[in-house]
């Protein structure tokens, strides 16, 4: 009995150390670059950015359109100076007045929030380019005299999908 | 039929083989001249009668039905005897007397076979488990020169050329050197002319 008892357990043991499958979709990695750090999603890269005063950029490499290297889920950070004279709603105000004009994007929803004890306001919006329908969720943040837009993007038939990693970002959020 | 008197019968009881050994022992003290020839003859006949007393018995027995001569306590006595002397001896073996070394070299055999197995399968199953795991696993993330970003929350001017262009300015100080020299010109005085003299 004694045999077998010990059997089981080097079998559990062999089992438990082998080859320990991790949920990799709960993992999260940490960026900590251009004073600015946030988690994102282990199944998600950093990525290259060409996007104006971008700070950060990491995207999810199984949303990369075929025959190309853009990701459609994605999230950017882009940092400007606030402009003299001028506060976070105000810049936020100044940059959407003329942002929907014949631009191929339509608003969906803005809201002010609160982000680590920072009002933050947010604005949801959509676009239709080159035949795919995207969503975008914009998040102003105000900190040390700059202004931080963390801009999420994806599919729009997978936007709401997304939120739980998009939101692991913009909480997890930091800037220096 | 013959006639056996009550004693005989009582005589036919030994054994025919205890017969032949008296008789076998009559032969040897004989021999050895330890008794009379006399004794020996009279103690001979009584023998040889007795066996064949014996033989008739049997013979009446057998016409009766009754097959042999009923053998004598003794021999069943003996042959209960033999029967556990046997039996213990059987059980004494089984108990204490284990098998020669045959027997354990082939248990130890079949123990360093076990844990070969053992041994083989733990390692078989190390393996196969984390090869199991390592398929499951998703692989390292994707290297980041192959996603390239260009959203803005910025509004673009020009919708279809997205690509940022920086002006650079660069402030150049022209510094211009002039060399001036100073000339500084003296009124020079006039000259009055010497009036000329009258030469006297």
């Amino acid at each position: 009995m004694k045999k077998y008892l010990l059997l089981l357990f080097i079998i559990l043991a062999v089992l438990m150390a082998s080859g320990c499958v991790t949920d990799n979709n709960n993992a999260t990695n940490s960026y900590a670059q251009n004073n600015v750090t946030f988690n994102y999603p282990g199944t998600w890269a950093v990525a290259n950015t060409t996007s104006p005063n971008a700070v950060a950029a990491v995207a999810d490499p199984k949303s990369v359109i075929s025959d190309t290297s853009s990701p459609t889920t994605l999230v950017v950070i882009q940092k400007a100076p606030l402009p003299k004279g001028s506060d976070l709603r105000k810049a936020y105000d100044d940059n959407y007045a003329s942002f929907f004009n014949n631009t191929g994007y339509q608003k969906v929803s803005e809201a002010n929030i609160t982000n680590n004890n920072l009002n933050a306001s947010e604005n949801v919006y959509t676009s239709n380019s080159g035949g795919i329908e995207k969503q975008f969720r914009a998040v102003w943040l105000q900190k040390n005299g700059y202004i931080y837009v963390i801009l999420c993007s994806a599919k729009k038939d997978v936007f709401d999908s997304q939120q739980s990693k998009f939101d692991l970002i913009i909480s997890s959020f930091r800037a220096q | 039929m013959a006639h056996i008197p009550k004693k005989e019968m009582i005589d036919i009881a030994p054994d025919k083989e205890k017969i032949i050994r008296s008789l076998q022992e009559l032969e040897f003290e004989y021999s050895q001249k330890n008794i009379s020839r006399k004794a020996y003859l009279s103690q001979k006949k009584d023998l040889n009668e007795q066996l064949d007393t014996l033989d008739v018995a049997s013979r009446i027995r057998k016409l009766q039905g009754k097959g042999q001569a009923e053998k004598p306590l003794d021999y069943w006595t003996e042959q209960e005897e033999k029967k556990k002397v046997l039996a213990e001896q059987e059980e004494l073996f089984k108990r204490y007397i284990n098998d020669p070394k045959p027997k354990g070299k082939l248990a130890s055999v079949t123990s360093g076979r076990r844990k070969t197995i053992l041994a083989l399968f733990l390692v078989v199953a190390f393996f196969v488990g984390t090869g199991f795991g390592a398929l499951i696993m998703q692989g390292p993330n994707t290297s980041s020169a192959s996603l390239l970003v260009n959203e803005s929350a910025f509004p673009v001017k020009n919708t279809t050329n997205t690509t940022n262009t920086t002006n650079v300015t660069r402030n150049v100080t022209v510094v211009k050197k002039t060399n001036t020299t100073k000339v500084t010109t003296t009124p020079t005085t006039p000259v009055t002319p010497t009036p000329p003299t009258n030469g006297t």
